[in-house]
């Protein structure tokens, strides 16, 4: 497979291991940036702290390195400041769920146009394999070796939940397919969730190229993304049957948060003159 | 009848019975009368039963605090009268309902029985608007003009209609004219409109002025007293001054949505008190790594954990001091009025984008949450900070800016004096903030010599940002044999105590104020203190932390300590009394 995209490359090479799923995530990303027809400074991206993260070194686009859990509210405040500036946030299953779970459900909620990739390898892979929320209950990690005591959650449930309004699974593995996933995420005017079943190599033997392989398959055009009921189903299909749909699960179109402010529905933020109204003499009446 | 006018009024009444807003009101009608005014309310973390009151002090001449005893008493219930009677001076006035109580007999008092419930109801008003009843009452006590409340009242209930607007002026005057009937001498004085306005604003709303002036343009803060005033200041005005205020989940998003709005190009501010602000922590260093400008305000309040909420406090100065892992610049001012408020916020926006780092502005509920006038010239150029203080918060300066057009950008070009020129995402060069430590470039590194390089980088803006420590400033005699130091809000009742001090004739006494604690004045403060015997710190916190730092920063040892930590701000009979007994030791 050749990779699309050199003109996002910069001169580091990406530090995963050899196999690692988030290789198939870059090169997805690379092409849908490029059929999107981006340059590098047409867009920012935000990024979580774990091996998912390590990304922002290959990336030359804006990028904003932040916070472990924190990719979220940057976004939104980037979106705030500036919503001509398409916005996509890099997180891990650990970095959006486990410590950013606050973020999360609440990003979701007021529809930030902000398209939200979940590299979910079902581990804490930078710091060597921990137990993190999407980990399979008993499974044997560094924290917990007996077996993983906590019952994990499916982030799509709580996606759809929470009031995403683009709601989404793909895989590392299927390139093409992602890299269609992520176009339609990004073309989604509001929070899109894609969550990404990522083989971890090294630390989660469990979640194997493999494993998915034989259990995943796509949605078809059967499949009616605009029902949320069925949707809700649809994302615990997994735990009830064994069998992974991957594709879209729910779309529904509502307006952004950034949409519903009044004093930069035509203008952005850092556009916005400074007002008549704070030259002191101004700011004073108020006072007197 | 000609004295000096200097009062303290006092209203008090249970939560949800309109004593802030009856307060406010009261303010403005001091200032509108040409008086000065400080004020301060006490109010428990309660939404309704608890006991409020709200105190102001109005005089002719320049006043900086409160004093401990008070000249009339507004008891919309028993309990203020249980809770106050004894503040108040010989010849004070006890204005209350006769249906609410009895008050007991006291010659020295004078007691003014106005039926506030049965004026309210003969108006068509009810319980509620008891306040309005005894608004009218104390100005017609004080002597105040009529119409200047008849104009607030109507410009505070113009949007309800007209009716709603008479209802409010009827009732207020019925307490006006009740009292004008019923009182056995004439008014205490004759106060007419001034035709020189003052401001009387918050702390918070001075500092909410200040940020929007310097162009602030989003503001995320998760609520938490005493910093809630600046939401509602930039809410009710958003649209005017076209600035975005967001309400995050959390104190943590509200720090890491301001970085991100920054790092977008608009300038950003964050505000909470100690424990919302330690959540903000880490965020914080990260505006320090990324080399991003923020402004933090932080509202100190009892602590440790939920501590006092609606109380008051200095006990966080080491905290801020040191907030954020890791060796970064930081920016720790610490305004004592509301002129400060203003121009240290101010100041704050420009350190922030010419330093790219973050500035915390330190107050404290007392200051936030408390009304006080000032001059209009106060917000036009300080009277407080040195000249170039002044000149540096003036004008709107955002730093160093990237050349739009450079093909060889590097976000983290290491310069002579460290600041490297910063871009805009979307505006400029493509370019990478990164919060793991960096090359040049803002690709992350583990080399020795390129993370060395970064670190000086940094360190290199800590150097260069000591010149602007200001400070510390003095006040009273130059050649005093006492010097009384502090920072914050602290200053008002040290400035107040000062006048008493000095004119007593025993002691000659200076105060040094430090209204910026990071980068330390070392020198400034060496110089003031070398030909001082007797120094004598004043601190609203129970370690006398503003010592333990002068010590670490000059080696200069202040063993006497004036320190109050009960939620409560100083009173400067506390500071003159202390002085008295400190300086009689010696
Ligand atoms: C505040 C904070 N806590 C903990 C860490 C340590 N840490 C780094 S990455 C990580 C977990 C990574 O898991 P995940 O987000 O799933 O990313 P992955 O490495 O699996 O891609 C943790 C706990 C940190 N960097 N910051
Ligand atoms: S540890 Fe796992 S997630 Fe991290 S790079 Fe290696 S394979 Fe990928």
């Amino acid at each position: 497979m050749t990779l699309t995209g050199k003109e996002f490359s910069t001169k580091k090479m990406p530090t995963w291991c050899p196999g690692c799923g988030d290789f198939g995530i870059w090169a997805a990303l690379k092409k849908a940036l490029v059929e999107l027809g981006y340059q590098g400074n047409d867009v920012a991206f935000v990024y979580g702290i774990g091996c998912h993260g390590n990304m922002y070194d290959t990336m030359k686009v804006n990028n904003f390195e932040g916070l472990h859990g924190r990719p979220l509210p940057v976004a939104c405040g980037i979106r705030l400041a500036n919503h001509q500036l398409p916005v996509f946030a890099i997180s891990g299953d650990g970095d959006a769920l486990g410590e950013g779970g606050n973020h999360f459900i609440h990003a979701a909620r007021r529809n930030f146009n902000i398209t939200y990739l979940i590299h979910d390898n079902q581990i804490y892979a930078l710091t060597t394999g921990q137990t993190s929320p999407t980990t399979a209950l008993g499974l044997k990690t560094k924290s917990n070796p007996g077996g993983s005591l906590d019952y994990p959650f499916n982030p799509l449930t709580l996606a759809l939940a929470a009031g995403a309004t683009f709601v989404a699974r793909g895989f590392a593995g299927d390139i093409d397919h992602l890299c269609e996933l992520i176009k339609a995420a990004h073309q989604h005017k509001g929070f899109s969730v894609l969550d990404i079943l990522q083989p971890c190599v090294t630390f989660n033997p469990h979640s194997s190229y493999t494993f998915y392989r034989e259990h995943i398959y796509k949605l078809t055009d059967e499949y009616q993304t605009n029902d949320k009921i069925a949707a809700f189903t649809k994302t615990l299909e997994w735990e009830m049957t064994g069998k992974i749909p991957i594709g879209i699960f729910y779309q529904e179109q509502k307006p952004t948060y950034e949409d519903e402010v009044e004093q930069i529905k035509n203008t952005p933020l850092i556009e916005l003159g400074l007002s008549e109204a704070i030259q002191i003499e101004n700011l004073m009446a108020d006072f007197i | 009848m000609e004295k000096n006018i200097d009062f303290t009024w006092k209203i008090g009444g249970e939560a949800g019975f309109g004593i802030m807003v009856t307060g406010a009101t009261f303010g403005k009608l001091c200032t509108r009368s040409g008086l000065n005014v400080i004020s301060t309310v006490e109010y428990p973390s309660l939404i309704r039963g608890g006991h409020n009151t709200f105190i102001i002090r109005a005089a002719e001449e320049k006043i900086y605090s409160l004093k401990q005893t008070i000249n009339l008493l507004v008891a919309l219930n028993k309990e203020t009268y249980d809770l106050h009677r004894e503040e108040l001076e010989s010849s004070g006035m006890i204005i209350f309902d006769p249906h609410d109580f009895q008050p007991e007999p006291n010659p020295s008092l004078e007691f003014l029985p106005v039926p506030f419930f049965q004026l309210a109801k003969d108006n068509k008003g009810n319980f509620l608007m008891r306040n309005t009843v005894a608004l009218g009452a104390s100005i017609a006590v004080l002597g105040m003009d009529f119409s200047l409340l008849e104009e607030m009242l109507r410009k505070e209930f113009e949007r309800k209609g007209e009716e709603v607007v008479n209802l409010n002026i009827n009732i207020a005057k019925a307490g006006y004219a009740f009292v004008l009937d019923n009182l056995k001498q004439t008014p205490r004085f004759k106060l007419n409109r001034s035709s020189k306005p003052k401001i009387l604003a918050t702390g918070n709303e001075a500092l909410g002025a200040g940020a929007v002036s310097s162009g602030m343009k989003f503001f995320a803060s998760y609520p938490m007293t005493p910093v809630n005033g600046l939401i509602t200041y930039f809410t009710a005005r958003e649209k005017k001054f076209n600035l975005v205020y967001k309400q995050p989940e959390d104190e943590i998003a509200a720090i890491n949505m301001a970085v991100g709005a920054s790092y977008a190009g608009v300038r950003a501010m964050t505000a909470s008190s100690g424990g919302g602000f330690a959540l903000m922590n880490e965020g914080f260093s990260l505006a320090g790594m990324t080399e991003t400008p923020l402004v933090v305000v932080y509202g100190q309040r009892p602590g440790p954990a939920s501590g006092l909420p609606t109380w008051t406090s200095q006990g966080d100065l080491k905290y801020a001091l040191a907030a954020g892992h890791g060796e970064f610049l930081r920016f720790v001012f610490t305004p004592g009025d509301i002129e400060e408020c203003f121009w240290l916020t101010k100041l704050a926006f420009n350190m922030a984008d010419f330093y790219q780092t973050p500035v915390i502005v330190l107050v404290d509920k007392y200051l936030c949450e408390s009304y006080f006038s000032a001059e209009t010239s106060a917000w036009q150029k300080p009277q407080s900070l040195p000249e170039n203080v002044w000149q540096k918060a003036q004008t709107i300066n955002r730093g160093k800016m990237a050349d739009k057009t450079d093909g060889n950008y590097l976000r983290y070009k290491i310069t002579e004096d460290g600041i490297s020129p910063r871009a805009i995402p979307g505006k400029g060069p493509v370019f990478t903030v990164n919060s793991y430590e960096h090359d040049e470039e803002g690709l992350s590194t583990e080399k020795s010599l390129e993370i060395k390089a970064m670190v000086d980088k940094r360190k290199k803006k800590m150097i260069l940002a000591q010149a602007e420590a200001f400070g510390p400033i003095e006040y009273g005699e130059k050649n005093a044999n006492l010097t009384l130091v502090g920072w914050g809000s602290t200053k008002q009742a040290v400035l107040e105590a000062l006048k008493n001090i000095n004119s007593s004739g025993k002691i000659t006494a200076r105060y040094l104020h430090f209204p910026c604690l990071s980068p330390f004045p070392v020198e400034n403060t060496q110089k003031l203190l070398a030909k001082t015997s007797t120094i004598i710190n004043v601190e609203g916190n129970s370690q006398g932390q503003l010592a333990m730092l002068i010590r670490e920063k000059t080696g200069i040892e202040i063993t006497d300590n004036v320190l109050k930590y009960d939620g409560r701000q100083f009173y400067p009979e506390e500071i003159i009394s202390a002085v008295n007994v400190i300086s009689k030791g010696r």
